[in-house]
């Protein structure tokens, strides 16, 4: 009748408190440019090969070894996300910033923010720098 | 069942009987009940939360936790797991029959002083017998489902909150979407409501104005006999569904209706007017 849920984990053991209070790096080897509308930003990203499928490539004449990027372009959201962040803002004031000017419930910017920077961090776009 | 929480702590899950609140250190409180349980549900509470050893039965509460709910037989209960801890109860109402179960949510050294004044202050909140019609206010939204309408489903993932309804076959979708600018300069609001709530792409819409607010409707299986009354017959319920663009609050605010009858547009439209902005 009861079911055990379990509360959802917390993310990479950190509270929201925490990964808020982080401030958003961008990676020096991102080039960014803005898209032909101005609003929203392309970012070329340096792509990690995997040693095993580089050297078969290379053997292939497949690749010459020069580095790979990939392109992606951001929406409205994710480019105003991508301009507020200059490695000392924290997390917690781009969401305030972003709830701010779309109206967005407080607690949902964070959230969105939390994600979009998760994402951009799988994809080597940006580290952390925890606050002293 | 009526209770009110801190401003600070927010529903991350929302169900039928069950209700979930984090707040910005993560897991703060969780409660879930069945009405006309009995005895034997509260016993069932407390061993679904007792399997293998991850809670144990402990001798007290907190004694403020015991005057908010001085009401209910008590099965206390705490456990410790991954640099967590959780203090609760499975609970009996002997005048209704309601059984419940209740956990606090801590950190690796137990509930704080804070955590448990707070959490007191809950308890007491706490209302079952009378709690008065359904009223959900979420997100910065405010809604009173029609009477007969229990709430289904809860979704809630940025951009996107959506709470789902049923009373019997009829079943009934509010969905808002933020924010409404960046969305409409994508697509259009029709093409917006069709893809948000599963009508064919190309379904005709029409363009009116619902409590003040520009919106757009779509039709599926309306007509009253004909093809679509068969249709429906056969399984394929009547949809109607509205969406209103929020503009000063910058959100999209959506309803839709399905049922084994066609949809009464002046009624969704009463409905779809009762959600408003907080």
């Amino acid at each position: 009748m009861f079911r055990s849920k379990s509360p959802p984990a917390l993310t990479d053991g950190l509270t929201r408190r925490q990964a808020m209070a982080l401030a958003p790096v961008k990676n020096s080897e991102v080039i960014e440019e803005d898209a032909a509308d101005e609003e929203r930003v392309r970012l070329s990203l340096p792509v990690a090969v995997r040693p095993a499928l580089a050297g078969l490539a290379r053997r292939l004449g497949l690749w010459d070894g020069r580095a790979l990027r990939k392109t992606i372009e951001l929406d409205a959201m994710g480019s105003a996300v991508w301009r507020l962040i200059d490695g000392r803002r924290p997390a917690g004031d781009i969401a305030a910033v972003l709830a701010a000017h779309y109206k967005l419930d407080p607690r949902e910017a964070e959230l969105a923010v939390a994600e979009f920077l998760r994402q951009l961090g799988r994809r080597g776009a940006v580290g952390v720098r925890r606050q002293t | 069942m009526h209770l009110a929480v801190p401003a600070q702590w927010w529903s991350a899950r929302l169900g039928p009987a069950y209700w979930y609140f984090e707040d910005a250190d993560g897991p703060a409180f969780e409660f879930k009940w069945r009405h006309d349980a009995g005895r034997e549900g509260m016993d069932a509470a407390f061993r679904a939360l007792t399997p293998k050893g991850r809670a144990r039965a402990v001798e007290r509460l907190p004694e403020a936790w015991l005057d908010a709910l001085a009401d209910f037989e008590l099965m206390p209960l705490s456990w410790k797991l991954d640099g967590r801890t959780g203090l609760g109860a499975a609970l009996f109402c002997p005048e209704c029959g309601l059984a419940a179960v209740f956990q606090g949510y801590g950190g690796a050294d137990g509930l704080g002083a804070g955590r448990i004044a707070t959490l007191a202050t809950v308890l007491a909140s706490l209302r079952h017998h009378e709690p008065g019609p359904p009223a959900f206010q979420l997100f910065g939204l405010s809604f009173t489902p029609p009477p007969g309408f229990a709430l289904a489903s809860f979704d809630f993932v940025p951009g996107r909150f959506a709470l789902s309804f049923v009373a019997g076959r009829r079943r009934l979708d509010m969905l808002r979407l933020a924010p409404a600018d960046v969305l409409l300069s994508r697509e259009p609001l029709a093409a917006i409501a069709a893809s948000s709530f599963g009508f064919d792409p190309a379904a005709a819409s029409s363009l009116t104005e619902v409590a003040g607010l520009p919106a757009v409707w779509l039709a599926e299986r309306q007509e009253p006999g004909g093809l679509h009354g068969l249709m429906r017959i056969l399984g394929r319920p009547g949809r109607l569904a509205v969406m209103r663009h929020a503009g000063p609050i910058n959100k999209l605010l959506g309803m839709a209706a399905s049922g084994r009858k066609p949809v009464d547009p002046d009624w969704l439209a009463e409905v779809a007017a009762s959600c408003v902005s907080l």
